[in-house]
């Protein structure tokens, strides 16, 4: 007859299990809990790290960077454009200004002469 | 960084089993006591009894245990997940109570008498086989003890381990292999000693 060979894993799973610190341990833990209550300021700021790692948070943010960008750059373009229009519209005004003196210069000059 | 942080190393059986553990951590860290009270009550035997075989005094072993749990109360807005949680108490009492032990000038030799009594429901398992088991492995170095803890006690795998007492993989392999020898020595010299 062969005797069982205890398996020494198993053996030490059971001779390992977890044991009861008694039943005061949690109210003890809670009394001093209430005692020492937590930093609210950790809380919060830990909070708002949490949120930022959060996958659905990032996807957000990424969107609406996304279209603060394309709006930036659709402002940029209208500015860009609205300068140049800007630009030709005085130099129209210089090409205006520069003929009405030359008209003017040319009277004077005539009227010199007589 | 935690085992299971990028969601790459668990089955989603294995994370199902945290579920339940989600809404107390959330409610906790919007400041329900009741449910930081349930969060204790769920690792307190493995927090508390990782700190006993590790530190070998009830007392000692008590106040660490509660200690961590203040800690974790004061820390809540930093733990993530429930496995998280899991493995930052873990952790925790592990580095606490190794720390305690390095500050012992020399731990003491306990007799067999001064270690603490465990319970032994079981109807199949051997008592005597058990106490054996017990004894070697309280006796056993404080960093080989704690790999055998954390593997056998608390069911993590070497890589966990690793992580958790920030040791490399193969240091943890051989801990537990050269535990595992010792054990299955003194196990047989006890029983052999013990024999008519």
């Amino acid at each position: 007859m062969t005797e069982r060979k205890p398996d020494l894993e198993e053996e030490l799973r059971r001779a390992l299990r977890p044991q009861d610190p008694g039943t005061d341990f949690t109210a003890a833990v809670m009394r001093e809990v209430t005692r020492t209550p937590r930093p609210p300021s950790v809380g919060s700021f830990s909070a708002a790290s949490r949120a930022i790692r959060s996958p659905s948070l990032r996807m957000s943010a990424a969107l609406a960077a996304s279209f603060i960008a394309a709006v930036g750059v659709v402002r940029w373009d209208r500015y860009v454009h609205e300068g140049f229009e800007a630009r030709e519209q005085a130099l129209e005004a210089l090409r205006v200004a520069s003929q009405n003196l030359n008209v003017v210069h040319r009277v004077v000059q005539e009227s010199e002469k007589i | 960084m935690y085992p299971g942080q990028t969601g790459t190393m668990e089955a989603p059986a294995a994370e199902s089993a945290f579920e339940p553990e989600e809404a107390n951590l959330v409610r906790a860290r919007d400041g329900d006591t009741q449910a930081f009270a349930m969060l204790v009550r769920t690792h307190q035997r493995s927090v508390f009894s990782l700190a006993l075989r590790l530190l070998r005094v009830p007392e000692e072993s008590q106040e660490l245990a509660q200690d961590v749990f203040l800690q974790l109360h004061r820390n809540l807005g930093r733990i993530e997940s429930a496995r998280h949680l899991h493995f930052w108490l873990r952790r925790t009492v592990s580095h606490r109570a190794i720390d305690r032990l390095r500050r012992r000038a020399r731990e003491p030799f306990d007799a067999v008498e001064s270690v603490p009594e465990i319970e032994m429901p079981h109807v199949d398992a051997d008592p005597i086989l058990e106490r054996n088991l017990y004894q070697s492995v309280v006796e056993l170095p404080p960093m080989a003890r704690a790999v055998v803890l954390l593997r056998y006690q608390e069911d993590l795998d070497p890589t966990e381990i690793a992580t958790m007492l920030e040791l490399p993989i193969n240091t943890v392999k051989s801990h537990l292999k050269r535990s595992l020898a010792l054990l299955r020595w003194r196990c047989r010299a006890l029983q052999d000693g013990e024999s008519p």
